[in-house]
């Protein structure tokens, strides 16, 4: 694939970003008499810049990044984060090195409805604790940052699926993440808006975070620095 | 970690996203605490009107055959000789006036017709027992009215049998007296009463000879429970003091505030159903909600608080609205019994308002128990769903 090379932007890199290995991680699904090996063991150390994670459907894209997330538990094998074992950690303390260390972009966007564009944004900075003037302004800067410092008071109902998904970024980013994770973000988007969050992605991308995007779209995984490829649940690298 | 501000006000973003289903359920609460205020205010009042009432007037000691057994008008079973009896140890025990009584509660369906007939001897005056009252107008009873027909109505009883000075009233099919005066409004139980001299109702009742109680003024009001325990002791006979009649009082009140108590439980329990349904529907609808956050960082405690918080609120909005309701409700009741018998027989005190709020708290934290718990067990996974 040397078209994806040209296209990738350069990564510079930041030394203080904690690093996102797996080792020997694996998942499997117990069904009917058998089972489903969702995930073959995978040891693998997720470089900085954009990581796309392409596949058929049912490859096992999801399974993989729920593991990475800490959504899921592994049946083995272990997710280190910054030499931090996710898994070892509670539920509470999973949380808690989510918000920190985390953002998450899903296929929906996944926004509180009741909540304006802006109060999404503040949320994660809400759960850290940090105090509503600061916060406030924060956000406002997020969502100056992907464009919609405009929409600041629209509730997600309002927005379209494009903006919505941009403000679910500018949520992401609250807590300045090394490591961001979507999930097919432009699975629900046209070309063109679907192009203004990748563009969005791989801005992060090239500023340091480890991103991990999982798409079935060559042309998105054109844009990416490294490639995995799932198929029935065996991955492999470049 | 989140503050309290932030959490409250999210909780109540989340109440306020179904406005209409959120204030329905309020208002179920609302009632049932209303009800409960209601029923429990009677019994504060009444126990307002017993302790203001009989505080400074009244006997200090009553004595009769069997206490307070057959409630507050014992009937007529005591000799009159126990006056005489009483009065040889007066000195001793320091009593400064015994009195006999004969009391009979005229009780009529009508309530606002129902009063209590009392009976003491004309020449010691009703102000032996009751020294605050006046006569409105007429006159009181004086010693030349013993063994007469006449009597002397307070306020309440007047009113409501419409009577006034030189009205008939019928005791008996065979007995009937005169008012001669009617006393002024003292906004107690003696309102109600219609005082007679003592020959003349037992007369009319038939007790010759007998007496309900004898009422007891002591040169120091103070020595009642020992005075009441040697009159006790020496005669044989049931001496009580004004504290004893008070725990009397409380006791009723207590059983029957209980049997209200339990009324309202009801209520209280379907509206506390009420708000754990309308919480467990909004963690329902919110499930994808409460995944996602959880996912970007909230821990489960956090949606458990949030969801709880939820729940308190609904049930303290509706708590606060049932002791407003409940407030229009004595007022309600108070304009009934006022012109029944003179009193407030309801009453908020604030430790009813306490209670009421504390019930709502806790109904708040009990349905929101299994909403809390199940939104914080929510799986990520399935909330997110498969995409
Ligand atoms: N909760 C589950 N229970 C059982 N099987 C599952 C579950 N989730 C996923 N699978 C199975 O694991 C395999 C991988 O699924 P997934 O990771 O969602 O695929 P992708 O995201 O690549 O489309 C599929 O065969 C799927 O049916
Ligand atoms: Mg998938």
């Amino acid at each position: 694939m040397t078209s994806s090379a040209t296209l990738a932007a350069t990564v510079t890199p930041d030394a203080t970003r904690p690093a996102l290995v797996t080792q020997d991680l694996s998942r499997i699904y117990p069904s009917g008499e058998g089972s489903v090996t969702a995930l073959a063991p995978f040891t693998h150390t997720f470089p900085q810049g954009l990581t796309a994670v392409v596949g058929p459907s049912g490859s096992g894209k999801s399974t993989l990044l729920n593991l990475l997330a800490g959504f899921d538990t592994p049946s083995s094998g272990r997710v280190v984060v910054g030499g931090t074992d996710l898994h070892s950690l509670s539920e509470a303390g999973r949380a808690d090195f989510r918000l920190k260390h985390y953002g998450f972009v899903f296929q929906n966007h996944n926004l509180v409805t009741i909540l304006s564009a802006l109060e999404n944004v503040e949320f994660p900075l809400t759960l850290a604790g940090m105090k509503p003037k600061e916060r406030r302004e924060r956000a406002r800067e997020l969502l100056e940052r992907v464009g919609l410092g405009n929409r600041a008071t629209h509730l997600p109902g309002q927005l379209s699926g494009g903006e919505a998904q941009r403000v679910a970024i500018a949520r992401a980013l609250a807590c300045d993440p090394a490591v961001l994770l979507a999930d097919e973000p432009t699975g629900n988007l046209d070309t063109r808006t679907g192009q203004k969050v990748l563009d969005l992605l791989t801005a992060q991308a090239q500023g340091g975070r480890t991103v991990v995007l999982i798409t079935h779209d060559r042309d998105v995984a054109a844009l990416a620095n490294h490639t995995l490829r799932v198929r029935d649940g065996v991955v492999t690298g470049e | 970690m989140m503050s309290w501000g932030d959490l409250w006000a999210l909780a109540w973003r989340g109440l306020t996203r179904r406005p209409v289903r959120t204030l329905l359920t309020a208002l179920g609460i609302t009632v049932a605490v209303a009800s409960m205020v209601v029923f429990l205010s009677l019994g504060e009042g009444i126990r307002k009107v017993f302790t203001s009432e009989l505080g400074g007037i009244g006997p200090d000691v009553q004595v009769s055959l069997s206490g307070f057994t057959q409630g507050f008008a014992p009937q007529p079973n005591l000799p009159e000789t126990a006056v005489g009896d009483i009065q040889k140890l007066a000195t001793e025990l320091k009593i400064t006036s015994v009195t006999p009584v004969v009391m009979s509660v005229r009780s009529s369906l009508d309530v606002s017709q129902s009063v209590v007939l009392y009976g003491l001897p004309a020449a010691q005056g009703i102000s032996t027992v009751f020294p605050k009252i006046v006569p409105a107008t007429g006159r009181a009873l004086i010693a030349g009215d013993e063994g007469q027909k006449v009597a002397v109505v307070g306020a309440k009883a007047a009113e409501n049998l419409r009577l006034k000075v030189g009205s008939t009233l019928n005791l008996t099919r065979r007995t009937s007296v005169k008012v001669v005066g009617v006393l002024a409004q003292e906004s107690g139980l003696v309102d109600s009463f219609i005082f007679l001299p003592l020959r003349t109702l037992q007369d009319a009742e038939g007790a010759t000879g007998r007496v309900s109680l004898v009422a007891l003024k002591l040169e120091n009001p103070r020595d009642a429970r020992a005075v009441a325990t040697a009159l006790a002791k020496r005669l044989n006979l049931e001496a009580s003091t004004q504290s004893d009649f008070l725990s009397f009082v409380e006791r009723a009140l207590r059983i029957s505030d209980a049997v209200r108590f339990g009324i309202s439980l009801i209520a209280l329990i379907v509206g506390g159903l009420a708000v754990a349904n309308t919480v467990m529907m909004g963690v329902f609808e919110r499930t994808r909600e409460f995944g996602t956050l959880r996912a970007i960082g909230a821990r489960p405690g956090f949606v458990r608080a949030l969801v709880l918080t939820e729940s308190l609120l609904l049930a303290l909005a509706g708590g606060v609205g049932g002791i407003i309701l409940g407030l229009a409700g004595i007022w309600g009741v108070n304009l009934y019994t006022q012109n029944l018998a003179g009193i407030d027989a309801a009453a908020l005190t604030p430790r009813l308002t306490l209670l009421a709020l504390g019930i709502s708290i806790l109904l708040g934290l009990l349905s929101g128990l299994l909403p809390s718990r199940s939104a914080s067990r929510i799986s990520i996974t399935d909330a997110l769903g498969r995409v």
